[in-house]
């Protein structure tokens, strides 16, 4: 009854939040053209095309030219293939697509705000139980310690995949009432990787629009999992549903701080805060602490909640409920 | 009953999209870890092969013209993609019986000491050899830098133009020098620079690029068959009709017009 209560509360957030950021980046939209044409009203009349087919132009005399390298021939042109594809299908580049609200939505969600709503959906699911006194009568019932966690895991995770689909869809739907374009075939380039300091684009791939934002929703599903477990875990530790949220966000924001402040410790990139940035690799646009990668961070992640799962288990069955 | 309904709906629900995202999941784990090492041992053992086996030659039963440089050479700007050296090679047309080829191995956004690095390549000098005509645009780009640079100090300033402007034109006389070690008969035509900045340039930097173009002249006419084609007139009065939409490069009507200057003055050259 609780979560529905929750669900509720998530979809609301997030219905006022999405719609606040595609009204945000429509108005910045029209203020840019507005400065393109220099005239108020005319939003169509500024000449994108022929900057678009310079650039064209521009990059296939580099691809074409000897002196470049095979590797990065690759990305180049499906640089070339993104551009032919806005001047194809007439869209301006800078023109705000569904496809490129809902990616770009994530990216940022990824590391804070999904947390934050994963945290608020699990925070309470087994503190809850104490705080309303009603786990006298769950422990009652004659169904073992761990089939009462483990259902009540279940749910939590349950709830996660909801929240990350639905977040999907509010943007989805909202951005293409805002902004009229889907964008979702067009061509975009990923795989790139960071060795060292260089980035080696041989690996580029080309995907479109719909699949990267599969693959991004993909990470914040594995995030939002990972996320709950662990505040499930503090849940099941602490005996007050404040206590367990407060906890939790404590450690998600002074991550990030850390972050910032530790950055030549190595030990760092094995907290679990840090890591949540996994769309980042993707699009190999930077690296918080050299040595990370996608594997890694999934790795540590795993790590991390594979142990909060034990610990969760082992406190709840030995636990003493006095009530 | 209802409730037990909606509980499965959103237990099926939340199944597919987790195998979904599972296997999303799975996907950029394995695109972001592709081993990129492989595939790029292959690679440079194909570009060393290269280097060795691919030293073209130009059929000899055309006319051929090298075009070498940055941007301007490659023909950056212009909408037909023709750029100066194809403009000119139309215009040239009658003046031989064979057929015109050009070779563009400019590359953009190139300095003197990046072109004297390619003039170096056995590729290049085997070019130079089999041309009839060589064509150089080179210069814009270390110059450019210095019409925003104004916050420095005059001094400063004025002493790291001197080195660059020393080591602009040791890279290329060392080009011209190297051109004639395989190619002593062929004519080189330099384009000069034109100031694409219109009255935002201040005086002394004015000052700046005509001595910058009257010392390239002096060079590239201390060369027997070096012909040095002044652009900046060209453009002082048509900046709006001949330059591109980037406000730096020239349109196809400004590669047209600095074509037909060359032609102006290769005219009654023979060969």
């Amino acid at each position: 009854m609780l979560s529905k209560k929750k669900l509720i509360l998530i979809s609301v957030i997030l219905l006022v939040l999405v719609s606040l950021f595609c009204y945000g980046e429509n108005a910045s939209y029209k203020h840019t053209i507005m400065r393109f044409s220099g005239t108020p009203g005319q939003t169509q009349n500024y000449n994108w095309k022929s900057m678009v087919n310079q650039q064209i132009l521009y990059l296939k005399n580099i691809v074409n030219s000897q002196y470049i390298k095979e590797d990065r021939k690759n990305s180049i042109n499906i640089q070339i293939e993104q551009l032919q594809y806005y001047i194809n299908h007439n869209i301006n580049p800078i023109t705000p697509t569904s496809a490129k609200f809902t990616i770009d939505f994530m990216d940022q969600a990824i590391y804070l705000f999904l947390p934050l709503l994963i945290i608020i959906l699990a925070g309470d699911v087994v503190s809850g139980e104490f705080s309303s006194k009603t786990i006298k009568v769950l422990l009652t019932r004659s169904v073992p310690r761990w089939k009462i966690l483990l259902s009540k895991y279940i749910g939590v995770l349950i709830l996660s995949c909801i929240v990350v689909v639905e977040s999907a869809l509010m943007c989805v739907i909202i951005s293409s009432f805002v902004f009229h374009s889907g964008g979702w075939n067009e061509p975009m380039a990923t795989g790139f990787k960071v060795i060292g300091d260089k980035l080696d684009s041989s690996n580029v791939i080309r995907i479109y629009q719909w699949q990267y934002a599969i693959l991004v929703y993909s990470l914040g599903w594995f995030v939002s999992i990972n996320i709950a477990t662990l505040s499930f875990m503090v849940s099941v530790i602490v005996r007050n549903t404040v206590t367990s949220v407060g906890i939790m966000l404590a450690t998600l924001i002074g991550g990030g701080f850390l972050q910032i402040f530790l950055q030549d410790w190595p030990m760092i990139k094995y907290l679990f805060a840090v890591n949540l940035d996994l769309t980042q690799y993707l699009t190999a646009s930077y690296q918080p602490v050299s040595g990370m990668s996608l594997s890694f961070s999934t790795l540590v992640l795993c790590l991390w909640s594979i142990v909060a799962l034990v610990i969760s288990f082992i406190v709840f069955q030995k636990q003493d409920v006095l009530v | 009953m209802y409730k037990k309904a909606k509980f499965t709906v959103l237990f099926i629900i939340a199944f597919i999209f987790a195998i979904v995202f599972a296997a999303g999941f799975a996907y950029s784990i394995t695109i972001t870890n592709a081993s990129s090492s492989s595939s790029k041992v292959t690679n440079k053992g194909s570009e060393d092969k290269a280097v060795d086996t691919k030293i073209k030659k130009l059929d000899s039963n055309s006319y051929n013209i090298l075009v070498m440089g940055d941007s301007l050479g490659r023909g950056t700007g212009d909408e037909t993609n023709n750029g100066f050296a194809n403009d000119f090679s139309k215009l040239w047309k009658n003046k031989t019986k064979k057929n015109i080829e050009v070779t563009n191995i400019a590359v953009n956004g190139d300095v003197s000491s990046g072109l004297l690095n390619i003039v170096k390549s056995k590729q290049t000098l085997q070019y130079i050899q089999d041309s009839n005509m060589i064509f150089i645009s080179i210069g814009g780009n270390e110059i450019k830098n210095f019409k925003n640079s104004s916050t420095a100090s005059a001094a400063v300033q004025t002493d790291s133009l001197k080195t660059v402007e020393n080591r602009y034109m040791k890279n290329l006389s060392d080009v011209f020098k190297l051109i004639r070690s395989r190619n002593e008969n062929s004519v080189i035509v330099f384009i000069g620079l034109y100031n694409p900045f219109g009255n935002e340039l201040t005086q002394d930097k004015l000052e700046v690029l005509n001595e910058w173009n009257y010392k390239t002249d002096q060079l590239v006419s201390s060369d027997d068959n070096g012909v040095y084609v002044p652009t900046y007139d060209l453009f002082k009065y048509n900046s709006g009709n001949y330059l591109a939409a980037d406000n730096f490069h020239p349109n196809s009507a400004g590669y047209e017009a600095i074509s037909k200057r060359m032609f102006e003055a290769l005219k009654n050259y023979k060969k």
